[in-house]
């Protein structure tokens, strides 16, 4: 009997249990650009190892078994993902299509937030040393609410 | 600085591009790591020493439970708050 469907962080980093890369970051340091893989690939050390000398979630989009209260962004009053509100309230659009995308059909952010968060999703780079403002607000799991930073929210963080 | 108008459509790409998509991401990767080492005059006058690394610190955009040294973030002890 095939396993019931596990609800995927598409945010993870690659010694997570289960994880399994299913997108590459390209595009420059100021507008990274994500492409997505036709399947998911499970974490092999050859496949992080094409990410040396940087780390494996700086190139890769990696998904694993989202950790709901074990995690500093999971918000267990509303069994949500604080990251994924955030995204979609603080990140501008990145693309009008959505990507096909090897794990939407898991994807906590999808389950939650729908097309707003595939919208967003190319522009996400997990370890990120360019973050634009919004960026950093989103990822901080001290910023609860997703407060628009306004118009220069694509500047790289002072 | 004005928000870009959104692209039309993400790239999708077989699994067996995966290598040279990579390359392009390391370069993209190491190019955000010097841009984000790299000070302006002022920014340099103003502090010193270990003080440009500790500011050059990534963001984690999603949970931490990784120990720092697989993330190989190149001698960067800690990420910043996340």
């Amino acid at each position: 009997m095939a396993a019931p469907p596990v609800t995927l962080c598409p945010s993870a980093q690659p010694d997570w249990q289960d994880a399994r890369v299913f997108a590459v970051v390209g595009g420059t340091p100021d507008r990274p650009e994500t492409a997505y893989l036709d399947q998911a690939e499970p974490v092999t050390p050859e496949l992080l190892a094409l990410a040396s000398p940087v780390a494996p979630a700086e190139v890769f989009r990696i998904a694993a078994p989202c950790a709901q209260g074990a995690c500093q962004h999971f918000d267990n009053a509303g069994h949500s993902c604080r990251l994924a509100q955030k995204t979609v309230g603080l990140m501008p659009i990145a693309f009008e299509k959505l990507p096909r995308c090897a794990i939407r059909a898991d994807c906590r952010w999808w389950q939650q937030e729908g097309v707003s968060a595939c919208r967003r999703c190319p522009q996400v780079v997990t370890v990120n040393f360019t973050p634009t403002r919004s960026m950093r607000q989103a990822a901080d799991p001290d910023v609860i609410s997703a407060t628009p930073v306004g118009p220069d929210a694509l500047q790289p963080a002072a | 600085m004005n928000q870009p108008s959104p692209a039309c459509k993400p790239a999708h790409i077989a699994n067996t591009d995966v290598e040279a998509m990579a390359r392009q991401g390391v370069a993209r990767a190491l190019a955000a790591r010097q841009a984000m080492m790299e000070m302006t005059p002022e920014e340099a006058a103003a502090v010193g020493g270990g003080l440009t690394l500790a500011l050059a610190k990534p963001i984690i955009y999603g949970g931490l439970f990784t120990k720092l040294d697989v993330m190989n973030l190149g001698g960067l002890s800690s990420p910043i708050g996340f």
